[in-house]
């Protein structure tokens, strides 16, 4: 089970996975993190499809941090597959953009986005922001055991 | 007695031959002794004397007898002139003339008889005798032929005998009353004794048959009588009912007789009459008329109440008092009398006089005074033209020739009224029928006929005016029989049709439509006269076509109007020649066509645009935000892991990059709030702006910690307003005041509102201000009247205020001294800003 991924982080830009994989690994929030740099890549990893077809799917991430600007599928479109699928939907997905857009923001939540929050310019509360969301999902919020997941074990 | 006239003359004659053969001795012994002498030449006869022998006795007697003979005779004929002169009527009156000589001539005879016995002169007495038998002769032979003529005069015993026979019956009447009375008193005391009963039943008996007869003869004049005539006794018991009566009160003499006069008295009349006949009585007064205080009324046996005339009168007999009524039934008299008063009242209602031939006014109705004014006093006795100013249609004497000739008069004509206003009459002139001894006056019957004439004048003023519409028209109007013939033509459609009148008048309408049209064009009017509608456009615009005389064809509007005039029906149609309309409304439609092509182009341009920008502003919010976060990320990372390798110029260094980088997040922010602004619609919502004020001063809190600041916080309205960007205002704008008054030991930061009507809210500071020459550079983007060494800042939040103000309708300025603060003023549109929703609304979409 050593492949089990805590966080998958979606983000194309590559200093942004860095900064922010750099903040997460430092504050001990997470032992397994898979980023994606695209929509399609993040869609592949989370139904094991494509290049990780040979993935166990009965292993979900605990926490997608998602970016709205993607190449190839976007962040929209991504939460909206993962949200309607039964399999992925008890996925927490938290959108981490630079987009201040109100119409990102309503259309994320409508899809069922857990949560929003836009990435701060400011480094230190970049780093604050980060620290409180990993905390909150992976140690404080009690995460459902959910039946497919259950059933998707046993088979 | 003219026989024993004529008897006697022959008497004397054969007496005068006697005496001429005896002689006149004894006339000596008689008479004075006179000595006997010659007569006429026949000396030897003798006085009649002789004749006597002288005998005295005889002498005497003849003397005597004739003497008085003659002295009758002579008297008679005086008599006679005397009668004849008195009684001037009495017929045949030279007759008795006639008598009176003849008599006078009997007795001259018998004078001289008494002469001839002393003297004998026969010749003189033969002479008289030949006279008055002349006179004798002609008598009897004029008396023969009257004989008859006389006969026929009633006698004077004839006379005589009729009113013997009068007084008889007067005689006998009283005689009858007496005896009614004497067997009344008899009847009564007949009652008490019956011993003289059977003297009492022969005597009333004779009395009745009396009694009856002169009733009967009293009742037949009673009966005759045309008047009711009703007796009554003292009790006013009727005792006598005439004929007429029976009549007037419809109820018979039977049923009257006995009962109570009152039966024939109104009920309001009867306590009167009862005190009134017995005041007569006591007057004692035989006759008097009655109903000298009131018109008298007497009812009938119907119930039917009618107005009467009476008289009454009372006779005392036998110690009884009668009162005797006669009455007559006036109500047809009174139904003239108040026809003729309603005739008279109609007469003077209507406006009517009458004047004398010269004009002078003799009768002036109330009608006529109503309608002039002039009242009857004024108008009796003067000239009626002169009076109301007549003016006559021709002259006076034309028209009173014209009244001698044919008796009237009618025509029209203008008077004027006492106050000086003009009226039209019309007036019947009638000439009184012709009265001996007067000369005909003339009847005049007038009519106001002022509002007719004005109603005709306006009728014509009307007509002139609609002439005038229709010549003057630019339509062309045109108007049709039912045989679809034109009967009308204005200038507007000779022009259109290139016809004149003249050639177009009687010919159909059709000839002005394209020949296609004309047979659905018939039907069509045909059809439109069904329906009894008064007006309707034809067909639809653009589908009707006119021809002209030219040959040709034009698109026309047109609209079809019926109306009868006159029991024939009139249409009329309007026509609009719209060639030229139609040509303008293509090219406007063109026009319109080519505009709409060019706004979808521009607006496919500004869509792009805005797409473009839209793209632009979420880049910016997401790539640039970015690459700044990397800077400032990176930097930190590095001097919080590697700086104990860094110099302290190098860290300086990094400092600066993240000094940079933070201003460009800042900077980025900024400009997104302000285009959000634009592109983004109001959320209009009733907002507090106490609340916000609050708000807002709480959130800056971190910004003034460490500072002294007075928040003067007076009371804001209530608005409508998009709460959040409005708190944006107060925040940049409450921002700016702690900003620029950081200087001062003390900030003195003051929100409030002005007490106009536009509830302008201001924000006064107590800071550096600034100099009002650059104000107008105060709002513009990345504008800044401050160096940033001074005073931090992008330029950017003034204008977003300005934005969102604008956007709201409202207005924002500035007020400000250099060093002594300065003073923002914004307001929200009128009425808080909730009018300006819309327009605004508007101008962000198109943002």
């Amino acid at each position: 089970m050593n492949s089990e991924y805590d966080i998958l982080l979606v983000e194309d830009s590559e200093e942004d996975r860095e900064l922010a994989t750099h903040v997460l690994r430092k504050e001990k929030l997470a032992n397994q993190i898979f980023t994606a740099r695209d929509g399609e890549e993040a869609l592949d990893f989370v139904f094991c499809t494509g290049p990780f077809s040979e993935r166990r799917c009965d292993q979900l991430p605990k926490l997608i941090l998602l970016d709205l600007k993607l190449p190839k599928v976007d962040g929209i479109e991504v939460l909206r597959k993962i949200k309607s699928d039964p399999r992925t939907k008890v996925i927490p997905v938290v959108i981490m953009t630079s987009s201040r857009e109100e119409r990102d923001l309503v259309n994320g939540y409508h899809l069922g986005a857990n949560s929003y929050i836009q990435k701060p310019v400011d480094f230190q509360q970049f780093r604050e922001v980060v620290k409180q969301v990993g905390l909150y999902w992976l140690v404080t919020n009690q995460a459902p055991v959910s039946e497919e997941h259950a059933a998707a074990s046993g088979a | 007695m003219n026989a024993q006239m004529g008897e006697h003359s022959h008497r004397l004659g054969g007496r005068g031959s006697c005496a001429n053969a005896r002689p006149s001795a004894a006339w000596g012994a008689v008479g004075s002794g006179l000595p006997a002498i010659p007569c006429f030449g026949f000396p030897q006869l003798v006085p009649h004397g002789y004749c006597y022998l002288w005998n005295p006795w005889i002498v005497w007697l003849h003397v005597v007898s004739d003497s008085l003979i003659a002295l009758s005779y002579f008297c008679i004929p005086i008599a006679l002139v005397y009668f004849v002169r008195r009684r001037k009527d009495l017929p045949f009156d030279w007759i008795f003339l006639m008598f009176g000589l003849f008599i006078l001539g009997g007795g001259t005879t018998h004078l001289m008889e008494v002469w001839t016995i002393w003297r004998p002169v026969y010749v003189l007495s033969g002479v008289i005798k030949a006279l008055t038998a002349a006179i004798s002769v002609v008598t009897a032979l004029v008396l023969i032929p009257l004989v008859p003529k006389a006969l026929a005069l009633p006698s004077q015993a004839q006379i005589s005998e009729l009113n013997q026979r009068l007084q008889g019956q007067i005689a006998e009447r009283e005689h009858a009353k007496e005896a009614l009375q004497q067997t009344l008193r008899q009847a009564e005391r007949a009652m008490s004794d019956a011993a003289g009963q059977r003297i009492l039943v022969a005597e009333s008996r004779y009395v009745e048959e009396v009694l009856q007869e002169s009733q009967d003869r009293l009742q037949g004049i009673i009966d005759a009588a045309m008047d009711a005539i009703i007796t009554i006794d003292e009790k006013h018991t009727i005792v006598m009912f005439n004929r007429a009566a029976e009549e007037m009160f419809r109820c018979s003499a039977k049923e009257a007789l006995g009962t109570q006069v009152h039966r024939f008295l109104p009920v309001r009349f009867r306590a009167a009459h009862s005190s009134h006949i017995r005041n007569f009585a006591d007057t004692g007064t035989t006759n008097r008329a009655m109903g000298a205080l009131e018109p008298l009324c007497a009812l009938r046996a119907d119930g039917q109440e009618f107005p009467i005339e009476a008289s009454i009168s009372q006779v005392e007999s036998a110690g009884r008092r009668l009162f005797t009524v006669i009455i007559r039934d006036i109500s047809e008299r009174r139904m003239i009398e108040e026809q003729l008063r309603d005739q008279a009242q109609i007469l003077d209602m209507s406006q009517v006089m009458l004047r004398e031939k010269d004009g002078r006014i003799l009768l002036w109705t109330a009608g006529a005074k109503k309608m002039y004014g002039f009242a009857r006093e004024e108008a009796l006795g003067a000239i009626s033209h002169e009076l109301l100013k007549t003016k006559f249609p021709k002259t006076l004497t034309e028209i009173e020739r014209h009244l001698e000739t044919s008796g009237t008069w009618e025509g029209e004509l203008t008077h004027q009224k006492k106050d000086g206003t003009e009226v039209f009459v019309a007036v019947l002139m009638v000439v009184e029928q012709p009265v001996p001894g007067r000369a005909p006056r003339i009847l005049e019957v007038m009519t106001d006929t002022t509002a007719r004439k004005r109603a005709e004048q306006s009728l014509r003023d009307s007509q002139a005016r609609f002439t005038g519409i229709i010549e003057s028209a630019m339509d062309a109007i045109v108007a049709i029989d039912n045989d679809q013939r034109i009967v009308l033509l204005n200038p507007a459609a000779e022009k259109m049709f290139c016809v004149t009148a003249g050639e177009a008048l009687g010919q159909r309408l059709d000839r002005f439509l394209p020949e296609r049209y004309r047979e659905a064009h018939h039907g069509h009017v045909k059809q439109f006269a069904r329906t009894g509608v008064t007006t309707r456009a034809m067909a639809t615009l653009g589908s009707v076509r006119g021809l002209r005389s030219t040959g040709e064809e034009f698109p026309l509007e047109a609209s079809i109007s019926q109306l009868e005039v006159g029991g024939t029906k009139l249409f009329t149609v309007i026509l609009r020649d719209i060639s030229e309309r139609k040509r303008a409304e293509d090219e406007i439609r063109e026009l319109n066509e080519d505009l709409e092509r060019r706004v979808e182009e521009r607006t496919a341009q500004l869509q792009l645009v805005n797409r473009e920008l839209e793209a632009f502003t979420y880049s910016v919010s997401h790539d640039l935000r970015a690459p700044i976060r990397h800077i400032d990320g990176f930097t930190k990372l590095l001097v919080e892991e590697s700086a104990e390798s860094l110099t302290p110029e190098a860290q300086r260094y990094l400092h600066r990059i993240q000094e940079g980088s933070h201003r460009m997040g800042v900077l980025v922010d900024e400009l997104l709030d302000l285009t959000r602004v634009g592109r983004h619609g109001l959320r209009m919502e009733a907002t507090d702006l106490n609340v916000l004020v609050r708000q807002v001063v709480t959130m800056l809190q971190p910004e003034y910690e460490n500072r002294k600041v007075e928040w003067k916080l007076g009371e804001l309205p209530q608005v409508m307003c998009d709460s959040t960007l409005v708190r944006q205002v107060f925040q940049n704008l409450l921002s700016n005041a702690l900003k620029y008054s950081r200087p001062r030991p003390q900030a003195v930061i003051e929100v409030g509102k002005t007490s106009d009507q536009e509830q302008t809210v201001f924000v006064r500071d107590n800071g550096v201000g600034f100099s009002m020459k650059y104000a107008d550079k105060l709002f513009g983007v990345f504008q800044r009247l401050h160096r940033v060494e001074e005073f931090e800042g992008t330029g950017i939040g003034l204008a977003t205020v300005q934005r969102i103000i604008q956007k709201h309708g409202g207005r924002v300025w500035a007020e400000a001294e250099l060093d002594h603060g300065a003073t923002f003023y914004f307001t929200l549109g009128r009425a808080g800003g909730t009018q300006t929703s819309a327009p605004a609304a508007a101008k962000g979409a198109m943002a």
